[in-house]
């Protein structure tokens, strides 16, 4: 076996474990809690001892909390994250529904503030020092200070009348031809994705523009530069592709959060995604959903963090020494 | 026939603050096609500033003034653009520390061929031929162009180096510090093989360096500099062994000779400040035989002792016209 | 201290600190600077800016400028508290895995990834519903879930450190593990400690804010936090009333842009950034030599 492979073998082993701890941690801190979760709905004046041990039993909780733990495994096993406890669906399929939302808008704004944050960056640093420099610097440092759900509100100040701003699709649409369908789709997605690409935007122009200058003062850049290659290429080809290597773990993760779809940005916007049902499932304290949201986002992020180290060690030879 | 000419060569660094450091102030230098040259002096004198403003690869804040002429072709008449034009084809460099010459993330052999590709002068199939015949020059086995740099030793990536400089036939090769970074016996061995290239390949080899063995052993003519002149140029025979100029003989004082008894001696004083003007002779203030003139006109190069051996001293020259 | 003084030079680090100074100041001395009471109403509902009320009023008639100040105390203290508690504890997870090393580096190791990889919001939201939202345990879920990235970079730099010869100097001499640490990574651990604080007091105020919006933030306390919640909650928006929702984010902004600003001009102080970039979108220049530079 290459050394490249037994590489990507413990990677996979370590996400793995992550993995597995991630789950147990899930199911600790979901069941083992204080006050259990049916007392919540018990607040209702019809509730009787005798449904209250009903429900216990349907949601497993009158068990041992070992016994619990198994059959959880077991149920994830198969795919199974339990039941809502506001309607009794399942929470894998609530959980899917919300994904589905979430994807398109949070990978529309994850992936454009990242490129354009990149290419923003590697300009700054190609110009340090010219006020173009210095208006990207300090513009990217505002965005990077201001707070998710404020600039949302200001978003939703400013273009009230001419995008929508709450919502995902327009309720009185009707019978809707494809391209009505998309293009209400579309709008009601550009704020809320918007915002997320500004957030990002910032910080990763201020992080490639930092590892960037880093790379441009490598030695084998000057060497590149001797040997009469043209300054474009010399930036992209000899310093970016030196200051890329830490940008990709930083990039895999931020993937690995899309689909927590930004908690802030669907709570203003009201985008019916992961991040919103979040809130929902705390405030009536619905603790199978949230766990099933909770591994959901945990399981994607140990996932993207794998492919980055194998990008990490596809990019770099080094790494696998 | 020469190769190389530097016509009154300055080279001044902006400081942040505004102000200017002088740290090439008027050189002339001819070198002739496959003469082997070293550059000789203590850190800050300049030698490695002239050789990167020979391909013009000073940075931003640098401005250059004068003119650098290779092979009948102004390299600086335009700048950036027009020095572009010479580099790797027509001049080459091997930098200081090779370890991080080499782009650690492509393979040598790749990083060998990719300017010979560049610059048309050949296919991809004859690059990679190329590209093993310059390593086997080096003395390097052909599985290292399938090698990343970080799998390499220091000797090796040294050569490999060379070898990349190599690659496009170019007219003068330039060295900066070859072999400061390697242990000794790879340095001799390093040293050796730039001469024999030198003489296979009718390069003119342009090495900077402040190790005087390593001048002893490979060049045919050293040129010592100190504070961004140049003050002794000669055979180096006869700049090592008959120094003419004071500071080249208090610098060879200076070198600790293993198999002699003898209290270490140091020159006095510092090199002078390069952000303000200097009146007369830069060396003047530390030097032992420094009269009146020293301090009011700056020596030029004239002719000492012997054939092709100038000297930059108001005492030398003096002497020698009596 | 040559530390001060690289940063006395840099205008950043002016910037920064005299922000997160006046925003300390105004603090502290919050009950002295309120022209109005922050509880009771003042004015008219939602009244517009003038000249009795400088940044209007709210939806209860409450003085905005008043708020603002007021909510400057709970948001800079969580901001504080909280970063305190995780520079503390990264600190000194940092200290001890980067110079022990062994297992209980690797320990460490694997705590900080797995908590690197758990969603820290999402988890903290679950943590304030669940264990309660006064403002005391918001500072200590913020700080027990942001320990990680100064954990990081401590145990880097301690690693470097280690390499240097005074370490393995001072042990041959006989120093004891806690002396070596005290006496000689401590004081160089010290000031990249001052920066992971201060940026962790930006992330801190962000957090707050964040759990504000979600309606976990601290219900009987006045922060920058609750106050957009407030503005998201009774349709400020729709009102028309910018002044109830611009003020307290341009505060949470002008925080984190001072502490990013003093954070980054420590930790470029520390490690300054030696060597040029070698190729510029401007190329060196060509200059005549004068009659003074010739010879």
């Amino acid at each position: 076996m290459s050394k490249r492979q037994r590489y990507v073998l413990r990677r996979a082993g370590a996400a793995a474990v992550i993995a597995f701890v991630a789950i147990t941690f899930s199911f600790v801190l979901f069941r083992a809690l204080p006050g259990d979760a049916v007392s919540n709905i018990a607040q209702s004046p019809r509730m009787t001892l005798e449904i209250k041990e009903v429900l216990r039993r349907n949601f497993g909780l009158d068990q041992p909390l070992t016994t619990q733990y198994v059959l959880y495994l077991g149920q994830l096993a198969h795919g199974n994250m339990g039941r809502s406890f506001q309607d009794s669906r399942p929470v894998t399929e609530v959980v899917l529904r919300a994904a589905a939302n979430t994807i398109p808008m949070a990978a529309l704004g994850t992936l454009i503030g990242m490129v354009v944050g990149t290419l923003i960056g590697v300009t700054a640093a190609y110009r340090q020092g010219s006020s173009l420099d210095r208006a990207i610097t300090g513009t990217s440092m505002v965005l990077y200070a201001l707070p998710v759900q404020w600039l949302g509100l200001l978003m939703i100040a400013l273009f009230a009348g001419v995008l929508p701003t709450s919502g995902m699709s327009d309720p009185y649409l009707i019978d809707p031809s494809f391209m009505a369908t998309f293009q209400d789709r579309l709008e009601h997605m550009l704020l809320p994705s918007t915002c997320m690409a500004l957030l990002l935007f910032g910080s990763f122009a201020l992080v490639v523009r930092s590892s960037q200058l880093e790379a441009l003062a490598d030695d084998h850049v000057l060497t590149a530069r001797a040997k009469g290659y043209r300054n474009r290429r010399v930036v992209w080809r000899e310093a970016f592709r030196s200051a890329m290597l830490p940008l990709v773990s930083l990039s895999t993760l931020t993937l690995g959060f899309l689909i927590a779809g930004g908690i802030l940005t669907e709570t203003v916007f009201g985008w019916p995604g992961v991040g919103r049902l979040t809130v929902q499932a705390v405030s009536a304290r619905d603790y199978p959903l949230l766990q099933g949201i909770f591994l959901v986002i945990t399981l994607s992020v140990v996932f993207f963090n794998f492919l980055g180290d194998i990008l990490h060690a596809v990019l770099d030879p080094r790494v696998t020494q | 026939m020469s190769v190389l000419e530097l016509d009154g060569l300055h080279v001044w660094f902006a400081a942040p603050d505004g102000s200017f450091a002088h740290a090439v102030r008027g050189v002339d230098m001819r070198i002739d096609a496959g003469e082997r040259v070293g550059i000789l002096g203590e850190s800050g004198c300049g030698k490695t500033t002239l050789i990167l403003a020979a391909m013009g690869l000073l940075p931003s804040f640098a401005s250059v003034g004068g003119r650098v002429t290779l092979d009948g072709y102004e390299v600086l008449a335009k700048g950036e653009t027009s020095a572009r034009e010479v580099r790797w084809t027509q001049a080459a460099m091997v930098f200081q520390g090779a370890m991080n010459a080499l782009n650690p993330v492509r393979r040598v052999g790749v990083q060998i061929a990719d300017p010979m590709i560049f610059h048309r002068q050949r296919g991809r199939r004859e690059a990679r031929e190329r590209t093993l015949e310059v390593l086997e020059l080096v003395g390097l086995p052909a599985s290292v162009a399938r090698r990343y740099p970080h799998e390499l030793s220091g000797g090796m990536r040294q050569r490999a180096v060379i070898a990349m400089a190599i690659a496009c036939e170019p007219r003068v090769l330039f060295a900066d510090e070859p072999t400061t970074a390697l242990d000794v016996v790879v340095q001799a061995q390093i040293g050796d093989l730039l001469c024999e290239l030198a003489e296979r390949l009718g390069l003119a080899l342009v090495m900077v360096t402040h190790d005087i063995g390593m001048i002893a052993e490979s060049s045919a003519r050293a040129v010592v500099m100190y504070a961004g002149v140049v003050v002794e140029d000669g055979p180096t025979y006869d700049v090592l062994t008959s120094p003419r100029h004071p500071y080249t003989r208090l610098l060879l004082e200076a070198t600790p000779v293993v198999n002699r008894d003898r209290p270490l001696v140091s020159i006095p004083g510092v090199p002078p400040r390069l952000d303000e003007p200097i009146e007369g002779c830069a060396f003047a203030a530390r030097c032992p035989e420094r009269f009146e003139a020293c301090s009011v006109r700056p020596p030029l190069l004239g002719h000492g002792y012997g054939h092709g051996h100038v000297v930059a001293c108001h005492a030398v020259l003096q002497e020698a016209a009596s | 201290m040559s530390l001060l003084h690289a940063l006395a030079r840099r205008p950043t680090m002016s910037v920064g600190i005299s922000i997160l100074i006046a925003f300390t100041l105004m603090a502290v001395f919050a009950s002295g600077l309120e022209p109005y009471s922050p509880v009771a109403p003042s004015g008219p509902l939602f009244g517009a800016p003038s000249s009795a009320h400088w940044l209007g009023t709210d939806d209860a008639g409450v003085d905005m400028l008043s708020l603002i100040i007021a909510g400057s105390q709970n948001s800079m203290l969580v901001g504080f508290a909280a970063a305190i508690i995780a520079v503390l504890l990264g600190g000194a997870l940092g200290i001890i895995s980067g110079y022990k090393g062994g297992w209980s580096e690797t320990g460490v190791v694997a705590v900080t990834d797995f908590f690197l990889v758990i969603p820290a919001l999402p988890l903290m939201i679950v943590l304030a519903a669940l264990f309660g939202q006064s403002i005391y345990q918001i500072v200590l879920i913020i700080g027990l879930l942001s320990w990680m990235s100064v954990t990081y970079v401590v145990r880097a730099l301690v690693h470097t450190l280690r390499e240097r010869g005074f370490v393995a100097r001072a042990r041959s001499l006989g120093a004891g593990d806690r002396y070596i640490i005290r006496h000689h990574i401590l004081p160089h651990v010290a000031p990249l400690l001052v920066a992971q604080t201060v940026l962790t007091v930006a992330a801190a105020v962000f957090l707050e804010a964040a759990l504000a919006f979600v309606g976990l933030g601290d219900p009987s306390r006045i922060s920058w936090g609750t106050l957009i919640q407030t503005a998201f909650d009774r349709t400020a928006v729709s009102a028309g009333a910018w002044w109830a929702i611009v003020p307290p984010g341009v505060c949470i902004a002008l925080v984190v842009l001072g502490c990013f600003l003093t954070g980054q001009a420590v930790e470029e102080a520390m490690n300054p950034r030696l060597g040029h970039a070698h190729v510029s979108h401007r190329s060196f220049s060509l200059r005549t030599p004068t009659k003074d530079d010739e010879r």
